[in-house]
Protein backbone atom coordinates (compact mmCIF):
# COMPACT_ATOMS: atom_id res chain seq x y z
CA UNK A 1 0.00 0.00 0.00
CA UNK A 2 1.51 3.32 -1.12
CA UNK A 3 0.87 6.17 1.06
CA UNK A 4 1.18 9.65 0.50
CA UNK A 5 2.90 12.35 2.99
CA UNK A 6 1.21 15.76 2.22
CA UNK A 7 2.51 19.03 3.96
CA UNK A 8 2.40 22.65 3.07
CA UNK A 9 6.08 24.57 2.91
CA UNK A 10 5.56 28.34 2.09
CA UNK A 11 2.98 28.38 -0.78
CA UNK A 12 2.79 25.52 -2.21
CA UNK A 13 1.60 21.62 -1.16
CA UNK A 14 4.49 19.26 -1.09
CA UNK A 15 2.69 15.63 -1.70
CA UNK A 16 5.97 12.75 -1.29
CA UNK A 17 4.42 9.15 -2.38
CA UNK A 18 6.00 6.47 -0.21
CA UNK A 19 6.77 3.23 -1.92
CA UNK A 20 5.09 2.41 -5.82
CA UNK A 21 3.59 4.77 -7.85
CA UNK A 22 1.58 2.56 -9.84
CA UNK A 23 -1.68 1.32 -11.72
CA UNK A 24 -3.51 0.99 -7.69
CA UNK A 25 -2.07 4.29 -6.02
CA UNK A 26 -2.01 6.45 -9.52
CA UNK A 27 -5.80 7.36 -9.11
CA UNK A 28 -5.58 7.92 -5.62
CA UNK A 29 -2.74 10.27 -6.46
CA UNK A 30 -4.80 11.97 -9.37
CA UNK A 31 -7.71 12.69 -7.14
CA UNK A 32 -5.29 14.15 -4.04
CA UNK A 33 -4.00 17.11 -6.52
CA UNK A 34 -7.34 17.45 -7.85
CA UNK A 35 -8.62 18.21 -3.52
CA UNK A 36 -5.19 20.45 -3.63
CA UNK A 37 -6.24 22.43 -6.33
CA UNK A 38 -9.91 22.97 -5.83
CA UNK A 39 -8.90 23.71 -1.98
CA UNK A 40 -7.30 26.97 -4.23
CA UNK A 41 -3.08 25.69 -3.79
CA UNK A 42 -2.65 25.60 -7.11
CA UNK A 43 1.69 25.13 -6.46
CA UNK A 44 2.19 21.20 -5.83
CA UNK A 45 5.98 19.99 -5.67
CA UNK A 46 6.06 15.85 -5.90
CA UNK A 47 8.78 14.81 -4.02
CA UNK A 48 9.86 11.38 -5.44
CA UNK A 49 12.48 10.83 -2.45
CA UNK A 50 10.80 7.97 -0.92
CA UNK A 51 9.02 6.43 -4.30
CA UNK A 52 10.66 3.28 -5.24
CA UNK A 53 8.88 2.51 -8.91
CA UNK A 54 6.91 4.68 -11.10
CA UNK A 55 4.97 2.91 -13.91
CA UNK A 56 3.00 4.30 -16.97
CA UNK A 57 -0.11 4.61 -15.28
CA UNK A 58 1.35 6.49 -12.18
CA UNK A 59 3.14 9.18 -15.27
CA UNK A 60 -0.15 9.31 -16.71
CA UNK A 61 -1.44 10.68 -13.25
CA UNK A 62 1.78 13.03 -12.64
CA UNK A 63 1.09 14.16 -16.14
CA UNK A 64 -2.18 14.85 -15.28
CA UNK A 65 -1.86 16.51 -12.17
CA UNK A 66 0.72 19.00 -14.06
CA UNK A 67 -2.56 19.92 -16.64
CA UNK A 68 -5.26 20.53 -13.79
CA UNK A 69 -2.55 22.82 -11.80
CA UNK A 70 -2.22 24.57 -15.23
CA UNK A 71 -5.18 24.82 -15.83
CA UNK A 72 -5.62 27.17 -12.67
CA UNK A 73 -2.20 29.13 -12.88
CA UNK A 74 -0.53 26.95 -11.20
CA UNK A 75 2.29 24.19 -11.46
CA UNK A 76 2.93 20.90 -10.60
CA UNK A 77 7.13 20.44 -10.23
CA UNK A 78 8.92 16.97 -9.61
CA UNK A 79 12.10 16.60 -7.01
CA UNK A 80 14.62 14.26 -5.87
CA UNK A 81 13.79 11.79 -9.06
CA UNK A 82 16.88 9.14 -8.91
CA UNK A 83 16.39 5.91 -10.19
CA UNK A 84 14.49 3.72 -11.77
CA UNK A 85 11.41 6.49 -11.51
CA UNK A 86 13.51 8.88 -13.46
CA UNK A 87 14.59 6.21 -15.98
CA UNK A 88 10.61 6.06 -16.57
CA UNK A 89 10.83 9.77 -17.35
CA UNK A 90 13.83 9.51 -19.98
CA UNK A 91 12.37 6.51 -21.60
CA UNK A 92 8.99 8.84 -22.26
CA UNK A 93 10.31 11.46 -23.14
CA UNK A 94 8.81 13.49 -20.16
CA UNK A 95 12.28 14.53 -19.13
CA UNK A 96 11.15 17.04 -21.98
CA UNK A 97 8.31 18.14 -19.66
CA UNK A 98 9.62 18.17 -16.57
CA UNK A 99 12.75 19.87 -14.93
CA UNK A 100 13.99 17.81 -11.93
CA UNK A 101 14.67 19.74 -9.11
CA UNK A 102 17.19 17.99 -7.05
CA UNK A 103 15.79 19.16 -3.74
CA UNK A 104 11.88 20.36 -2.76
CA UNK A 105 13.56 23.38 -1.57
CA UNK A 106 14.85 23.75 -5.19
CA UNK A 107 11.64 23.16 -6.69
CA UNK A 108 9.76 26.08 -4.44
CA UNK A 109 12.25 28.42 -4.79
CA UNK A 110 12.18 28.35 -8.70
CA UNK A 111 10.57 31.39 -10.36
CA UNK A 112 7.55 30.59 -12.25
CA UNK B 1 27.34 -15.66 -14.60
CA UNK B 2 25.55 -18.84 -13.94
CA UNK B 3 21.95 -18.70 -14.96
CA UNK B 4 19.78 -17.29 -12.07
CA UNK B 5 15.74 -17.60 -11.69
CA UNK B 6 12.58 -16.49 -9.74
CA UNK B 7 9.45 -16.81 -10.26
CA UNK B 8 6.02 -15.55 -8.67
CA UNK B 9 4.01 -19.08 -8.83
CA UNK B 10 0.89 -18.86 -9.77
CA UNK B 11 -1.27 -16.07 -8.66
CA UNK B 12 -4.93 -14.40 -8.77
CA UNK B 13 -4.72 -11.88 -11.24
CA UNK B 14 -5.36 -8.73 -9.76
CA UNK B 15 -4.03 -5.61 -7.84
CA UNK B 16 -2.06 -7.83 -5.52
CA UNK B 17 -0.20 -9.41 -8.59
CA UNK B 18 2.56 -6.21 -8.92
CA UNK B 19 3.18 -6.92 -5.20
CA UNK B 20 4.50 -10.41 -6.03
CA UNK B 21 5.72 -9.57 -9.25
CA UNK B 22 7.92 -6.78 -7.46
CA UNK B 23 9.44 -9.12 -4.93
CA UNK B 24 10.65 -11.57 -7.74
CA UNK B 25 12.19 -9.25 -9.58
CA UNK B 26 14.01 -8.54 -5.86
CA UNK B 27 14.82 -12.21 -5.75
CA UNK B 28 15.47 -12.80 -9.48
CA UNK B 29 18.67 -9.93 -8.24
CA UNK B 30 19.51 -10.79 -5.03
CA UNK B 31 20.64 -13.68 -7.26
CA UNK B 32 22.18 -11.97 -10.02
CA UNK B 33 23.44 -9.34 -8.38
CA UNK B 34 26.35 -8.09 -10.76
CA UNK B 35 23.31 -7.20 -13.03
CA UNK B 36 23.89 -3.71 -13.86
CA UNK B 37 21.24 -0.90 -12.34
CA UNK B 38 20.46 0.27 -15.90
CA UNK B 39 19.40 -3.02 -17.47
CA UNK B 40 17.69 -3.62 -14.34
CA UNK B 41 15.42 -0.49 -14.08
CA UNK B 42 14.80 -1.08 -17.84
CA UNK B 43 13.93 -4.98 -17.44
CA UNK B 44 11.52 -3.94 -14.06
CA UNK B 45 9.93 -0.83 -16.16
CA UNK B 46 9.16 -3.53 -19.03
CA UNK B 47 8.01 -6.30 -16.68
CA UNK B 48 5.92 -4.11 -14.88
CA UNK B 49 3.83 -2.77 -17.49
CA UNK B 50 3.05 -6.63 -19.42
CA UNK B 51 1.57 -7.68 -15.64
CA UNK B 52 -0.33 -4.20 -15.39
CA UNK B 53 -1.56 -4.92 -18.97
CA UNK B 54 -2.20 -8.85 -18.04
CA UNK B 55 -4.35 -7.37 -14.95
CA UNK B 56 -6.21 -4.04 -16.91
CA UNK B 57 -6.47 -5.59 -20.29
CA UNK B 58 -5.86 -9.41 -19.89
CA UNK B 59 -9.49 -10.23 -21.27
CA UNK B 60 -10.85 -11.74 -17.40
CA UNK B 61 -7.51 -13.42 -16.78
CA UNK B 62 -7.72 -15.14 -13.33
CA UNK B 63 -4.60 -17.10 -13.16
CA UNK B 64 -1.02 -15.15 -14.09
CA UNK B 65 2.54 -16.68 -13.21
CA UNK B 66 5.60 -15.15 -13.98
CA UNK B 67 8.88 -16.79 -14.75
CA UNK B 68 12.04 -14.68 -14.34
CA UNK B 69 15.62 -15.57 -15.50
CA UNK B 70 19.16 -13.50 -15.77
CA UNK B 71 22.46 -15.10 -17.45
CA UNK B 72 25.41 -13.30 -18.06
CA UNK B 73 24.03 -11.89 -21.40
CA UNK B 74 20.46 -12.04 -21.17
CA UNK B 75 17.64 -10.95 -18.79
CA UNK B 76 14.15 -13.01 -19.60
CA UNK B 77 10.49 -12.98 -18.07
CA UNK B 78 7.61 -15.11 -19.44
CA UNK B 79 4.22 -14.24 -17.98
CA UNK B 80 1.29 -17.13 -18.58
CA UNK B 81 -2.22 -16.66 -17.73
CA UNK B 82 -5.70 -17.84 -18.47
CA UNK B 83 -7.63 -14.61 -19.45
CA UNK B 84 -9.06 -14.22 -23.21
CA UNK B 85 -6.04 -12.30 -24.25
CA UNK B 86 -5.83 -8.92 -26.24
CA UNK B 87 -5.74 -8.20 -30.27
CA UNK B 88 -2.48 -9.26 -31.14
CA UNK B 89 -1.86 -6.11 -33.10
CA UNK B 90 -2.36 -3.91 -30.15
CA UNK B 91 1.12 -4.64 -29.31
CA UNK B 92 2.38 -3.98 -32.72
CA UNK B 93 0.73 -1.07 -32.90
CA UNK B 94 1.86 0.45 -29.43
CA UNK B 95 3.70 3.71 -29.53
CA UNK B 96 4.48 6.30 -26.90
CA UNK B 97 1.73 8.94 -27.32
CA UNK B 98 1.88 12.72 -27.16
CA UNK B 99 3.05 13.78 -23.46
CA UNK B 100 0.30 15.74 -22.55
CA UNK B 101 -1.76 12.33 -22.61
CA UNK B 102 -2.49 10.98 -20.03
CA UNK B 103 -2.68 7.16 -20.66
CA UNK B 104 -1.53 4.70 -23.69
CA UNK B 105 2.15 4.49 -22.72
CA UNK B 106 2.48 1.22 -21.57
CA UNK B 107 3.26 -1.42 -23.59
CA UNK B 108 5.18 1.55 -26.18
CA UNK B 109 7.39 1.62 -22.37
CA UNK B 110 7.93 -2.08 -22.79
CA UNK B 111 8.76 -2.28 -26.05
CA UNK B 112 11.50 0.17 -25.34
CA UNK B 113 12.59 -1.03 -22.15
CA UNK B 114 13.65 -4.48 -24.06
CA UNK B 115 15.09 -6.08 -27.04
CA UNK B 116 12.26 -8.73 -27.90
CA UNK B 117 8.43 -8.37 -26.41
CA UNK B 118 6.22 -11.40 -27.72
CA UNK B 119 2.79 -12.11 -26.96
CA UNK B 120 1.56 -15.07 -28.22
CA UNK B 121 -2.42 -16.52 -27.80
CA UNK B 122 -2.40 -19.91 -26.37
CA UNK B 123 -5.57 -22.20 -26.58
CA UNK B 124 -5.71 -22.54 -23.17
CA UNK B 125 -4.86 -18.18 -22.50
CA UNK B 126 -1.88 -16.23 -23.23
CA UNK B 127 1.75 -16.07 -23.15
CA UNK B 128 4.44 -13.21 -23.24
CA UNK B 129 8.28 -13.28 -23.08
CA UNK B 130 10.34 -10.65 -22.40
CA UNK B 131 13.87 -10.62 -23.33
CA UNK B 132 16.70 -7.66 -22.50
CA UNK B 133 20.66 -8.04 -23.94
CA UNK B 134 22.45 -6.92 -20.67
CA UNK B 135 24.13 -3.65 -22.01
CA UNK B 136 26.71 -3.89 -19.06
Amino acid sequence: MTDFDTRIDGGAVVIRPVGRLDMVAAPVFRSLVDQTVAAGNVQVVLDFSATEFIDSSGLGAVVGGLKAARQVGGDLRIACVSGTVWTVFTLTTLDKVFRAYPSVEEALGAPG
Amino acid sequence: MPRAEASTGELAADNAVLDAVHAALRALWAAASEVDAGDRALFEIAVAEVAANIVQHGGGAAVVVLDLAADGEVLEARFRDTGAGMEPAVLAAAELPDVDLEAGRGLAMAKAALDELHYERLSDGNQWTLRRIRRA
